[in-house]
């Protein structure tokens, strides 16, 4: 089954990091990439940029409202969002735990489950909608 | 026996093993409940007529496994996807032999109900509808929350636990000192629930208690860890005092006000003997501490008797292996028996001041007594005060106001003059 994993950083922890441990954590989080790869587990990857760099848009009565900045406010900002394969939820936590950004944040796994076959119908509403 | 009879007794003894078997058979909960309850109503038409099997378990397993498949054969008709999965399991190879399985099955459903990514409350919800086959509506009256609450809380944690696909085993030795503590920490949590009720009016509940040892004996016999072992003594040397913990009127009465006579000395020493071994393994934890503390009490026959320096120092380690404010709390109290209430309300004070405990109504009353045995009469009536603000729970407030209306009788003598207690 697939996993997301959003891992979420303090970035201004991240911008602060000496030059030598942002060398490290760019080559380890790369040679974890291939090893998951490698393992047949790696789906899909993104860094992203600074939420700073993000603009928020809301429906409000009267029209369209802008914000600058991330929509859920707080220190750690969404950093990385990997797509694993993986047996079940503890497989697909200890693999995420291997991520080497997390050390630096959290990272949380939510599951990109097909609705079992005997789901009750509501149980699993609009997860078709975005599918073709 | 009649068969009815025989059935009846079959579904308190062994319902949670057939049912615990199912659930890794069909990988659902909710299928393999509607199993089980086709299993047992399969026996109670067919026992009768063809004699009860040579090993029922197995029968009802079996039954209930071609029950599942007929009823995903039925829904079937509306949903092409089961009729594949219905195929699956009737393909599945023969089951191996049943009896060796089982009680894995049961632990295996002891840890997936109290995995860590399900909420502590969710964890005990399902733990106690499905390993200790309590109901809904018995279990929101344990806890005084309202029926539906439980049910959602049970739903939402199953619906997770399929979504999730939150795995049904036992979890391999690294990570097992872990998940073991998610386990632990729900038993503990239905214990006092039921020896220390959160709110409410009655000062204990001994349904939940009972649950709960039945829940550590259970583990224990399944997976033999010394802290599993910690865990079971230390409720059972709790629940020793269960009955001399309330007087007639059903008002708590403190450990050293208790009649030592009525605690339960059976239960006493099979904690006892327990703690030994979790002490003996080295490899003990929070829990086996907590219980060698509770031994300390329980060997002195008197409070007078009680070695506080012992007990001062199995805190000591405790708070090393598991630093908490609560047993830094304790820790006081102990060392206020072994040093005098002097020493012991300087360390209170100071973990008030730290903040963390400022909300916590026997933090309160424990200042409250300390400076009522140093004679500091308006400083005691203030922090009782503080502690009935604070305090929830019925039987614990009439307590506090007891001790505040008796404070009225003393009259404020100097600090410098009172000897400890020994």
């Amino acid at each position: 089954m697939d996993y997301i994993c959003l891992v979420y950083v303090d970035e201004n922890r991240l911008a602060s990091l000496p030059r030598g441990e942002r060398d490290t954590l760019l080559a380890t989080t790369c040679d974890y990439r291939r090893r998951l790869l490698t393992e047949q587990h790696y789906q899909w990857g993104q860094w992203l940029p600074s939420a700073r760099l993000g603009t928020t848009l809301r429906h409000r009565e009267g029209g369209l409202r802008l914000r600058d900045g991330a929509a859920v406010p707080g220190v750690e900002q969404l950093a990385l969002v990997v797509l694993l394969r993986a047996r079940d939820l503890d497989h697909a936590l200890s693999l995420a735990a291997g991520l080497p950004l997390v050390r630096l944040g959290c990272v949380e796994v939510r599951p990109l489950s097909e609705p079992s076959p005997w789901a009750r119908r509501g149980d699993v509403q609009g997860r078709e909608v975005f599918v073709d | 026996m009649s068969i009815s009879g025989h059935i009846e007794a079959l579904y308190r003894h062994e319902s949670r093993r057939v049912l615990a078997t199912l659930i890794r058979l069909l990988g659902d909960f909710d299928l393999a409940e509607e199993a089980l309850q086709d299993a047992f109503a399969a026996a109670v038409s067919q026992w009768p007529r063809d004699g009860i099997p040579d090993n029922p378990r197995a029968w009802l397993i079996s039954a209930g496994r071609f029950k599942a498949i007929d009823r995903l054969r039925r829904r079937a008709r509306f949903d092409a996807s089961l009729d594949e999965l219905a195929l699956r399991f009737e393909q599945a190879a023969e089951m191996p032999d049943l009896d060796l399985t089982v009680e894995d099955d049961r632990l295996r459903l002891i840890f997936t109900c109290c995995h860590p990514a399900l909420s502590e409350q969710a964890r005990v919800a399902l733990t106690l509808r499905e390993v200790c086959d309590l109901t809904t509506e018995e279990i929101a009256s344990a806890f005084l929350i309202p029926t539906p609450t439980v049910a959602q809380r049970i739903v939402r944690a199953k619906a997770k636990i399929r979504d999730a696909r939150i795995p049904y085993r036992v979890p391999e030795k690294g990570e097992l000192a872990e998940r073991l503590d998610s386990v632990l920490q729900v038993i503990y949590l239905v214990f006092n629930e039921g020896y220390f009720p959160s709110s409410g009016d009655v000062p204990t509940r001994a349904d939940l208690s009972s649950e709960a040892l039945r829940l550590g004996r259970l583990l224990l016999s399944l997976l033999p860890e010394p802290e599993v072992g910690g865990l079971l003594a230390l409720m059972l040397l709790t629940e020793a005092r269960r009955a001399a913990r309330t007087d007639a009127a059903g008002d708590p009465v403190l450990l050293d006000d208790q009649d030592r006579s009525l605690w339960d000395r059976a239960l006493i020493a099979e904690g006892e003997n327990l703690v030994e071994q979790a002490l003996r393994s080295r490899r003990f934890g929070p829990y086996s501490l907590q219980a060698a503390i509770a031994a300390v009490h329980a060997e002195a026959a008197s409070p007078e008797q009680t070695d506080w320096a012992q007990i001062v120092g199995l805190y000591d380690v405790l708070l090393r292996a598991a630093p908490s404010p609560v047993i830094a709390l304790n820790r006081a109290v102990a060392v206020a028996m072994r040093d005098g209430p002097q020493a012991g309300l300087a360390l209170v004070d100071g973990l008030l001041d730290a903040g963390e405990l400022r909300h916590y109504y026997l933090a309160q009353a424990a200042r409250a007594d300390l400076c009522r045995r140093l004679g500091r009469v308006a400083e005691a009536r203030d922090a009782y005060r503080a502690a009935l603000a604070l305090c929830q729970q019925g039987p614990q407030r009439v307590f506090l106001e007891k001790r505040l209306a008796a404070l009225a009788n003393e009259k404020n003598v100097s600090a410098a003059v009172e000897s400890p207690r020994s």
